[in-house]
């Protein structure tokens, strides 16, 4: 088959279809691959230890697990919290995905790489940040004290609010992206006919604009989901003291009791539980955007009212209160449009960017130990980070492990994402689940899976292995968001380059991966700030061949939290701020070249 | 700069006990046993501080007598250690595991014996506060104290653990650490000796009273820490008055301008363990270089640079007075402390489960119950 072959699959079209069985094995063959050595064996290792217990094959752990009421209590809060907080991200990142997809389109690269920079830094010295902000010394209540609006300082933090703030923080851009890659696809004809047809503001966008954005919404509520159920670091940091997670259960049986076998009975009855809800759900997931019964050809983007029938607005029919909730939303962003848009857009920005703004304070503090206000400033911690061989090692060493891993989970995940999207075949279900669930299993459990099948296979301490692990990781994101911009690309489009006679490879390169760009980078951003941002795999992987800059920042930060952590962070966006100001730069010289030719 | 001048007085200090035996008022042997060989040794790395004091106290005054490149490997936590050795494949020749998890390594046959034959006598004899096992050198001493805002309460300082639950006349914030922590947190301990139970009868732990006790001082913890970093960094932002933490974090945090007050009042003296793990790459080379860490010369160093007291107590010949003082070990803070019963925590009870799994179990119960 070869590229041509591999062109015909992605481009799956009508060309694509003649090759159906081999086109399927080529796109499905990298990511299988990568999935059975980096997650299926290591999880089947797990499942193996969670039957034994003393050498002895049994359900011993099982029994125990089931049998403890504290295990369900904490996972009903950790199913309770995730729920929170995926409605919270929801409800604030949709409107703020409406404002970047309808009025700020100028700026939408500038707007959505702000939503992202939460994730770039240290998740310990983020959550100092909020400390300094909302502690009862800290900015907010210094600010309402002087104004002498309040006696007694507000219990901001180290409560459920401390802890759903600092969830959201982070997770929001992980709602952002998909809503606005969806709202993009949107044609703009449709909103406009349906208001010549009579409709109101409200109608339109209840009947027209929610629904066609709705797989974004659900690809985007299935991410923050399942990363929060994951949650453990920032709750235990910001939340209240009886805040108690399962991610944090497990940690502990694996790192403080080394007991395997209960730790991977906890992961294995989290993924049965939630794989089952997403395996029976699926037609709702699936309806709004992920795999199942997807047909060969797409859901069109002026199928839009075919989509509605079968899905939200179904849902709709079926609950007048939700159906009237939708329209007194939408009425009133109807209402607030423009100024009031902008201002909720603005504050929600404060809100993402505050911590960063402390963390580059104390990134040039001249304090000895972490401080805020910092009492003066100065580049002693700037010089102190670029003076450390071992941090500059690291750090190299943590940007190409996680450059490589993302493009390759890209690479490999995008075909599964268009076999699943475009694809009848066996399985699908199975390996959609497969290819998310890494999403869903802690990740102490896959890396401890992960270690014992390295030393099986003899790359422990290799580098590789982190290119495998992080891989792995990668995936889910690069799935669930490739599905849900594949269902809303036209194909149309395809098989209109197609019949003018455009080779599938060049139909790929000029019609179908310019269509799903915004895709397919925010993605590729996902899958490297989750290689990046890793610090519990690395504990399982690290060698003197390999050692991640979390972990040398987690061996700083145990002890003392310095402002070298926030240093990194500050150069982490940095970086960013550069990579967006090249690409927007490329961007615009090649339109010009676009206008002279 | 502060280094330089440490290093400076640890010379003079040695000069002086080269002196010493010189004019024999040492009973040591002039001549230390031959270190010397080849290739490397993965050694486990604290981090920070800590990661510094043992580059310059042990690995590179190592490296020059004996030739062993040393090469430092972040720490993990005892769990995947234990996965590590299991899979064969240890993450250091030299590891570093608390006091309270030595002896289930050791029981569950994960660790080499310790070589001896590369010590000198006398240093391990010098092993006093805790003796050398069969398995394991101990590592270094600390302690978990009360530690409080010292401007707030200049005028009554708190003095006891009683004191930590008093919030009427000590009133603020506390915190402590969580007791997912299990041994090394001390909560369960402090929770005890609040409640009025003598150090003498505090083991074994009686959970229900600990608990009993925690019910009571629940609604005035901030926050149940997770780490050494964040308890200290939760009173110098003043987020908690009082709680506990480790004396090596107060002095640090109090050495940049911290103004922490301190009580070793029924303090918990803990310790933690050097060990080689099975199927370490460079045996050899990690008995030399424990070996090496066992010397009084190199331990005083590594006290001069952070605040945990020498395990052999030759290595006080070489420290300051005012050095001395500050150390968990020091003569006048050792009687005030109670020492962590890690035979008690790595035991099992009626119920067949070790003192860490129980403490985790009933904290999960207890902390869960009420959300």
């Amino acid at each position: 088959m070869g590229a041509l072959g591999l062109g015909q699959a992605l481009s799956g079209g009508m060309a694509g279809r003649r090759h159906a069985g081999g086109g399927v094995a080529a796109m499905l063959a990298p990511a299988l691959a990568l999935l059975i050595l980096g997650y299926a064996a290591p999880m089947g290792a797990i499942a193996w230890t969670s039957l034994h217990r003393g050498g002895t094959m049994g359900l011993a752990a099982y029994a125990e697990v089931l049998g403890s009421p504290t295990f369900f209590r904490i996972l009903g809060g950790t199913l309770q919290t995730a729920a929170v907080v995926t409605l919270l991200c929801v409800v604030l990142g949709y409107p703020f995905a409406y404002l970047v997809a309808t009025r700020g389109r100028r700026h939408a690269g500038l707007l959505l790489a702000l939503v992202a920079v939460p994730y770039l830094t240290s998740i310990l010295i983020r959550s100092y940040a909020w400390i300094a902000i909302l502690g009862g010394n800290g900015l907010v209540n210094r600010t309402l004290l002087a104004l002498a609006l309040i006696d007694e300082p507000l219990p901001l933090v180290f409560n459920a609010m401390g802890s759903y703030i600092g969830m959201v923080h982070v997770l929001l851009p992980m709602v952002v992206l998909p809503i606005y890659a969806a709202m993009r696809r949107i044609d703009p004809a449709l909103p406009l006919a349906a208001r010549n047809l009579g409709a109101s503001s409200p109608a339109v966008f209840a009947t027209v604009y929610l629904p066609l954005s709705a797989p974004g919404l659900a690809a985007g509520g299935v991410l923050v989901f399942l990363s929060a159920l994951g949650f453990y670091i920032t709750p235990a940091l910001l939340g209240a003291p009886n805040d108690y997670l399962l991610a944090q259960a497990i940690e502990v049986r694996v790192a403080v009791l080394a007991e395997f076998d209960t730790a991977a009975a906890q992961a294995c009855v989290l993924l049965a539980l939630v794989g089952g809800l997403m395996l029976l759900f699926r037609r709702r997931i699936a309806g709004l955007a992920e795999g199942e019964d997807i047909v060969a050809a797409p859901e069109r983007t002026r199928a839009g009212a075919g989509l509605r029938r079968r899905t939200l607005g179904a849902m709709l029919q079926r609950a007048p209160r939700l159906r009237a909730l939708l329209a007194a939303l939408a009425d009133r962003m109807g209402a607030c449009s423009g100024p009031a848009l902008w201002t909720f857009g603005l504050l929600l920005l404060a809100f993402l960017l505050a911590p960063i703004v402390v963390v580059a304070l104390v990134a040039f503090s001249s304090a000895p130990y972490l401080a805020f206000p910092p009492p003066g400033l100065s580049l002693r911690w700037v010089e102190a980070f670029l003076d450390d061989r071992r941090w500059l090692e690291a750090a190299a060493f943590s940007l190409a492990a996680s450059l490589v891993a993302a493009a390759t989970a890209v690479a490999v995940a995008t075909p599964l994402a268009f076999a699943l999207a475009r694809r009848r075949f066996r399985g699908r279900q199975f390996l959609w689940l497969l290819a998310v669930s890494p999403m869903i299993v802690p990740h102490i459990v896959i890396g401890l899976g992960l270690f014992f099948t390295f030393v099986t296979v003899g790359l422990n301490g290799h580098p590789a292995s982190f290119w495998i692990a992080y891989t792995v990781t990668g995936i889910p994101y690069v799935v669930i968001i490739m599905l849900s911009a594949l269902r809303r690309l036209d194909v149309d489009l395809e098989r209109a380059a197609a019949s003018l006679g455009a080779h599938p490879l060049a139909t790929l390169r000029t019609v179908t991966l310019p269509l799903l760009a915004v895709a397919i980078v925010s993605a590729f951003l996902f899958a490297f700030l989750t290689a990046f941002d890793d610090l519990v795999i690395a504990l399982f992987l690290s060698s003197p061949r390999g050692t991640t800059l979390a972990m040398r920042m987690w061996e700083d930060i145990r002890l003392e939290i310095s402002p070298k952590t926030a240093v990194v962070g500050v150069l982490e966006i940095a970086v960013l701020v550069a990579t967006m100001l090249g690409t927007a730069l490329v961007q615009r010289l090649r339109r010009t070249g676009y206008r002279a030719a | 700069m502060k280094i330089r001048s440490t290093r400076r007085r640890f010379l003079q200090a040695t000069a002086l006990a080269g002196l010493g035996i010189a004019a024999g008022r040492l009973a040591a042997p002039a001549i230390a046993k031959d270190l010397k060989g080849s290739g490397v040794v993965i050694v486990h790395d604290g981090g920070g501080t800590m990661g510094v004091a043992q580059r310059k106290a042990y690995s590179e005054p190592f490296e020059a007598e004996t030739g062993i490149r040393v090469v430092h490997q972040a720490g993990v936590n005892s769990g995947v250690q234990r996965a590590a050795i299991l899979a064969g494949a240890p993450k250091h020749d030299v590891a570093n595991i608390s006091g309270g998890s030595i002896d289930g390594f050791a029981q569950e046959g994960l660790l080499l014996p310790i070589d001896y034959g590369w010590w000198e006598q006398a240093d391990r004899d010098g092993y006093d506060v805790v003796p050398t096992g069969r398995f394991h050198v101990p590592a270094m001493l600390y302690s978990m104290l009360l530690a409080y805002d010292g401007e707030r309460f200049r005028a009554r300082p708190p003095a006891s653990w009683t004191d930590l639950w008093n919030v009427r006349d000590f009133p603020g914030k506390r915190t402590l650490a969580a007791g997912t922590n299990a041994a090394d947190g001390c909560t369960f301990e402090i929770a005890l000796l609040a409640d009025g139970v003598a150090p003498d009868k505090l083991y074994p732990l009686d959970w229900e009273r600990a608990f009993r006790s925690l019910d009571r001082l629940r609604g005035d913890i901030v926050k149940w820490w997770a780490n050494g970093a964040e308890s200290v960094q939760l009173q110098i932002d003043r987020q908690a008055a009082l709680g506990s933490a480790w004396n090596g974090r107060i002095d640090g945090a109090n050495a940049q301008g911290g103004k922490l007050g301190t009580s070793w009042n029924q303090a918990i003296l803990q310790w933690a363990a050097w060990a080689v793990p099975k199927g370490a790459a460079n045996p050899e080379n990690a008995m030399k270089y424990m070996a090496f860490m066992s010397r009084p010369e190199p331990q005083a160093r590594f006290s001069e640079l952070i605040t945990y007291g020498p395990t052999n107590a030759r290595a006080f010949r070489h420290l300051s007075a005012e050095r001395t003082a500050l150390m968990p070990t020091a003569p006048a803070l050792k009687p005030l402390q109670i020492v962590q019963d890690y035979a008690f925590w790595n035991g099992t009870d009626a119920s067949g489960q070790n003192g860490l799994k129980r403490a985790i179990v009933e904290w999960e119960r207890w902390v869960s119950a009420r959300r």
